[in-house]
């Protein structure tokens, strides 16, 4: 069953996927993919290893070319308003804290100016990192790597977020911290955020919809709402125990069940 | 600073142990070669600044020309295909047996010296360098792309970094090898270079000149690593 977004007015979509095909070698990642992301939402894309979640991620980002179908960005967004945090960090080791959080900064616009580096200070104070600025990553826990990459990103004032499996790497506690860390961003800007995720608890505490994959053929079979998003104290109201049954259920009953119990 | 007396303690008893125990003629006593040294500093000085010159000046074209040329072959399938296996059938040849050739197409002088030097270190560099760029994480090369940086500024922030650690680790072990090398070159064609002044010593019998021509050549080898450990210090800082 392929899901079709209803009609929005499309000054509220922030991108829009139009048939988007990607194949890797022979086989079809992505098939004639079409969806609508909103401005100021968050997604969580939940499914299974191999559902194309990534690769959906990495097209959107334009990061691999797709083999037909457009990715059409708002009129007011363009590439460069867009941020990807990856699992890896992606931190250079030979950067310090500092030039790492700078580093997007200085490849946009070359000259850091006053300002710019206020904002690169009150962000690192924000996620907890003004300690360790002049630290090298090999330095800091998997978590902080996580935040100076959220901040880097953070920094460049984007539109739209992508985060790739961001805290899979890390401990329970570590990872809470962080999802609370974007729920406050998002409040404090509310951007598009697409987070990939295989956690079901962290596809329900991030997104405001979170979109199932299916197994194979790369669609988005399922849109679950969340009402309840960034209401405080979630994570130990029902409801949070109610949508992850329910998006636990739902992904039994679409990959027949296999596993998921 | 206490491991480095300890070392040179080690060094001198037995040393000491053999000029008492071996032949005294042979091997002069640690004391002797020192005044030696001490009364010949001069001289030996020069020669030491010679020989220096010379691993210097070769170090600093190498890395000029091997870095570049490392980062264009690993950045560059084609040109890698054609290139590493050429390097591979050069890099095993021991570099001194291309002094004879060296000295007809460069004259007797310094240069073929220096380029001899050149050539030992130039494929540890070339290869260590390539190597480098080769082993960047593919993920950085992603978050460059993310941060929509541009060619130079991959090179810039990635790419150059990238090759510094194993650049040091390659200089090390090059420079061993080098001085060694040196040491025999510097038999041909001069009357400048430490090596020269240890050969000219044995020669002439002097066996006490050329433990001192020795003692020189090690502080050299040790001058040089403490040279390359404070470069690595500076530069190389995200050391773990």
């Amino acid at each position: 069953m392929i899901y079709m977004n209803d009609v929005k007015h499309s000054s509220d979509i922030a991108i829009s996927l139009d048939r988007i095909h990607v194949t890797y070698g022979h086989e079809s990642v992505l098939n004639d993919m079409s969806f609508q992301f909103e401005k100021g939402k968050t997604y969580t894309l939940i499914g299974p290893s191999g559902c194309g979640k990534t690769t959906l991620l990495y097209a959107i980002a334009g990061l691999l070319p797709l083999n037909s179908g457009t990715v059409t960005f708002s009129s007011t967004i363009t590439r460069d308003h867009l941020a990807v945090v990856l699992q890896e960090y992606g931190l250079f080791p030979w950067k310090t804290v500092w030039q790492n959080i700078l580093l997007g900064l200085q490849i946009k616009s070359k000259k850091i100016s006053a300002e710019q580096e206020r904002s690169a200070l009150e962000i690192s104070k924000n996620l907890g990192l003004e300690a360790m600025l002049k630290k090298y990553p090999h330095q800091l826990s998997g978590g902080q790597k996580q935040r100076v990459a959220i901040a880097r990103s953070w920094l460049l004032s984007p539109e739209i977020m992508l985060m790739d499996e961001p805290f899979s790497a890390l401990d329970t506690m570590t990872r809470e911290t962080l999802q609370n860390t974007i729920i406050d961003l998002h409040a404090l800007r509310p951007i598009t955020w697409i987070t990939v995720t295989h956690n079901i608890e962290e596809a329900v505490y991030l997104g405001q919809e979170i979109l199932l994959m299916s197994q194979n053929g790369g669609q988005v079979i399922r849109r679950i709402p969340n009402p309840w998003f960034g209401s405080p104290n979630f994570r130990t109201e029902a409801a949070y125990y109610d949508l992850c049954r329910q998006v636990r259920l739902t992904m039994q009953e679409v990959y027949d069940a296999g596993g998921a119990r | 600073m206490k491991r480095n007396v300890y070392a040179l303690a080690i060094i001198a008893l037995a040393w000491a142990v053999l000029h008492y125990f071996v032949d005294p003629r042979l091997i002069p006593s640690p004391q002797d070669t020192l005044l030696a040294l001490i009364k010949n500093w001069e001289p030996i000085l020069l020669h030491v600044l010679a020989s220096l010159y010379r691993i210097v000046f070769a170090m600093v074209v190498t890395l000029l020309v091997g870095v570049p040329l490392g980062i264009l072959i690993a950045t560059h399938k084609r040109i890698d295909h054609i290139v590493s296996p050429v390097i591979y059938a050069l890099y095993p040849i021991p570099k001194i047996a291309l002094l004879p050739i060296l000295m007809l197409f460069f004259g007797l002088g310094d240069a073929s010296k220096i380029i001899l030097v050149g050539l030992i270190i130039f494929f540890q560099i070339l290869v260590s360098t390539r190597d480098g760029v080769k082993a960047i994480n593919p993920s950085y090369y992603v978050s460059m792309r993310t941060l929509g940086a541009s060619k130079w500024q991959v090179y810039r922030h990635m790419i150059i970094p990238a090759t510094i650690p194993n650049l040091f680790t390659s200089l090390r072990l090059s420079i061993g090898t080098s001085i060694s090398v040196l040491f025999f070159a510097e038999n041909f064609a001069t009357e400048h270079g430490i090596g020269y002044y240890i050969m000219d010593s044995w020669l002439k019998l002097d066996y006490v000149g050329m433990f001192a021509g020795i003692v020189a050549i090690s502080v050299m080898g040790v001058f040089l690593f403490a040279f390359i450990d404070f470069l690595e210090r500076k530069i190389y800082r995200w050391h773990a």
